[in-house]
């Protein structure tokens, strides 16, 4: 029996064969498939050694990349996907601050915002635009082919009707269209149709303020939007833990006028029936409260059109010419030349005058409406008659400023503190521009261009006892705490003394009881008023048309009771058919409406003008 | 076949001294008398210390009780979050409503409207009348 050398076990990773203690290599051994190697531990072969080292490698390579997209994410860039995240969660909805109303005097609603339906398309995911067009067509009116022209295309979104009725929207719903939604955003709505129309005004489709008190007070009834941010899981639920806030919305205010809706009404069927029954253009009635300024009424009637140069049934017209548009007011002007004379101590009610019915001054011949042998006239009776030679010869003694100056504190030649949009000062020449006639023009209501609120203006200075009230149209705004927030207004100011404004109310009544403006009584009440009838200038520079033809604007102003006015009123009529004349055109409307207001306002008549019981 | 360890050992090494040399007997100290300890107090029965696996176990039950705890808080939470969804729905929805019946009241009671019905139920306009101040006795005197 041989015995071979025991070899020493094999040193983990040399890959030789071990040496002997002297240096000799130890003879090759066949493979003994029985013999079992036990290794101590910690020794591994070269195979597993280098086993280990790729996966070291491996593990090293992936920690790596792993480290180096958490570096990435967690410090070189950061911001952007949080961003990304909060992105893909977070929801912000903008939230329209609803508009405020716009409500008369008594809280009734002229104008305010309802949700309406808005119809969208996105014809990029829309497969078959013909079929969507002819089921949507006969829900939103709309033509087919106009419809599916809309609905062709790889454009993402297209109206396909904006502001509609809600139950269009639901109708739209329940076809369940691809592609089709349906959104809801606000509308503008007048509950009492075209009632103030011009005083109102519109709103745009995107719901701001254009013209009119929409525009005038856009920053009071617009409010400031808001909007929500919520995070959303996705199904779309609310994640309650989840950064929600809510930026409240502050609604608009409320607009309160001081315009009756009641009162609206009525002076615009009555001007519009007038307009009609003389043939007119148009017209514009004022009712007030005198004693505050507040205007129950501003009425504008069209019944001509500009475009088609034709006539149509009276509407409410889309301007505001009560402060918008100027005439020339004619007679009624002459209580400023009257009530400036009485004030500067020129005359006195009484005082008389020889009157012809022409008088020259400058180059020009003025005349008196009617002719008349040359009489003796009293103020009274100069104004009753409304008579421009008697008024042009009183304004001769006084000075162009003074009469000037009485004018402008009547309140012509400057825009009110109403500040309506466009609203016009008028046109009046200061005095070192009047030229030799201006001093029989002025006094008589021409050469001088007003609005109906300024005339309006000068007989409430009458009407108040000689103080100057400014008119208002906005009692004020109502915020979300439901109190008034009344508007400012100048405090009043004198223009004549209180015994020049009786005097002239005294004056007045006459013109109304025995004078031109007698179709402007009210049956038991005393009313003061003044007629005017005036040319209307033409295109031409003259008052001359092609035609040689004139045209008149009629006016009627005054106010009821006379002895404590609670109402005044103007009429005008713009180019009466027949009757020209304020007494005959605008008078009528004037008492209809007063009569009617002032059963509405229940003012009684002064007791001394009851009868006897 | 067999190697014994001792064999393989004497052919590859060869110790040059014995593996094991007697260890010094060891200095015997002189025995001396300990003071008494003092005696140790007796641990009650309550305080004893918890062995580990009951640790563990009760730190894990107090983990999981934890996790529940905010899983249902977070259950109410969402329950909450809902009904404040839909709380705010409602409102919008009723706030649509009030604006709808508002204008629909102010269409109704317009003078337009009020006038155009009765003319529809055969109304006229009737004559100005005006309120009188006269005593109702004075009134109905011939």
């Amino acid at each position: 029996m041989t015995t071979r050398a025991p070899s020493r076990p094999r040193s983990f990773g040399s890959g030789r064969a071990p040496a002997g203690r002297h240096g000799r290599r130890a003879p090759a051994r066949r493979p003994d498939p029985t013999h079992v190697t036990r290794r101590p531990p910690g020794q591994r072969t070269p195979t597993e050694h280098r086993r280990l080292l790729a996966v070291l490698v491996v593990a090293v390579v992936a920690f790596g990349v792993v480290a180096y997209r958490v570096a990435s994410v967690q410090v070189l860039r950061p911001d952007a996907l949080i961003a990304f995240g909060e992105d893909q969660r977070t929801r912000v909805t903008a939230v329209d601050a609803p508009r405020g109303s716009i409500v008369d005097r008594n809280g009734a609603d002229l104008a305010l915002s309802i949700p309406s339906a808005t119809v969208e398309a996105n014809p990029s995911v829309i497969e078959d635009p013909l079929a969507t067009a002819q089921a949507l067509a006969p829900v939103l009116g709309s033509d087919v082919t106009t419809l599916a022209e809309t609905l062709t295309g790889d454009g993402a979104f297209a109206y396909l009707g904006r502001q509609l009725p809600r139950d269009v929207g639901e109708q739209v719903e329940e076809l369940g269209l691809a592609g089709i939604t349906v959104t809801q955003e606000p509308t503008r709505a007048n509950p009492a149709g075209d009632l103030a129309h011009a005083l109102l005004g519109t709103v745009g489709v995107d719901h701001e303020g254009l013209s009119g008190l929409e525009a005038q007070y856009e920053d009071v009834l617009a409010g400031d939007p808001g909007q929500v941010t919520v995070e959303r899981d996705p199904q779309g639920n609310t994640i309650a833990s989840g950064d929600n806030h809510y930026d409240a919305v502050a609604q608009g205010a409320d607009v309160q006028l001081t315009i009756d809706r009641e009162v609206q009404y009525e002076a615009e069927r009555l001007l519009a029936e007038q307009v009609a029954a003389t043939g007119a253009r148009g017209g514009t009635v004022i009712v007030s409260r005198p004693g505050t300024g507040e205007l129950l009424a501003v009425a504008n009637i069209d019944a001509y059109d500009e475009d088609t140069g034709s006539f149509v049934d009276p509407v409410p017209a889309s301007e505001n010419r009560a402060v918008t548009a100027v005439f020339e007011p004619g007679s009624v002007a002459k209580i400023i030349t009257l009530s400036t004379a009485l004030e500067e101590g020129v005359v006195t009610p009484e005082t008389t005058s020889t009157v012809a019915d022409t008088l020259q001054v400058g180059d020009h011949l003025f005349s008196d409406s009617h002719p008349h042998e040359t009489a003796t006239m009293t103020v009274r009776d100069i104004l009753t008659e409304s008579s421009n030679v008697g008024t042009i010869q009183i304004a001769q003694q006084l000075s162009p400023e003074t009469l000037d100056r009485y004018i402008r504190a009547f309140g012509l030649g400057s825009v009110t503190d109403i500040h309506f949009p466009s609203e016009s000062p008028g046109i009046l020449l200061p005095p070192d521009e009047w030229s030799s006639t201006s001093i029989g023009t002025i006094p008589i209501g021409q050469g001088v261009a007003v609005t109906p609120l300024q005339i309006l203006e000068a007989f409430n200075v009458i009407a108040n006892g000689g103080e100057y009230v400014a008119p208002r149209l906005v009692a004020g705004t109502i915020g979300s705490d439901g109190e008034l927030d009344p508007t400012v207004t100048p405090e009043p100011r004198r223009v004549v003394s209180a015994t020049t404004a009786a005097q002239m109310t005294e004056m007045m009544t006459g013109v109304v009881e025995d004078g031109t403006g007698e179709a402007a009584a009210v049956e038991d009440y005393q009313v003061a008023g003044k007629t005017g009838t005036a040319r209307k200038p033409q295109p031409n520079g003259g008052y001359e048309d092609e035609a040689g033809n004139y045209h008149y604007v009629a006016t009627f102003g005054g106010f009821v009771p006379a002895s404590d006015p609670q109402l005044s009123i103007v009429v005008v009529i713009d180019e009466p058919a027949g009757d020209i004349y304020g007494g005959g055109v605008s008078a009528p409307v004037f008492s209809r409406l007063a009569a009617a207001v002032l059963r509405a306002y229940r003012i009684p008549p002064p007791a001394s003008l009851l009868p006897a019981g | 076949m067999s190697t014994s360890t001792a064999s393989r050992r004497g052919v590859v090494t060869a110790p040059s001294r014995p593996r094991h040399q007697p260890a010094p007997a060891p200095v015997r100290r002189h025995l001396r008398p300990v003071p008494a300890a003092p005696a140790r107090p007796v641990k009650p029965e309550g305080r004893r210390r918890l062995r580990p696996q009951v640790a563990l176990t009760l730190a894990l039950g107090a983990f999981f009780l934890i996790l529940f705890g905010v899983a249902l808080l977070q259950t109410v939470l969402v329950q909450g979050q809902v009904r404040l969804d839909g709380l705010r729905a409602d409102v919008a929805e009723r706030q649509t409503e009030v604006q709808l019946l508002r204008d629909d009241i102010a269409r109704r009671e317009s003078p337009e409207n009020i006038v155009g019905a009765g003319e529809a139920m055969g109304m006229v306009a009737m004559d100005p009348t005006y309120v009188s101040q006269m005593p109702e006795a004075d009134a109905v005197t011939p």
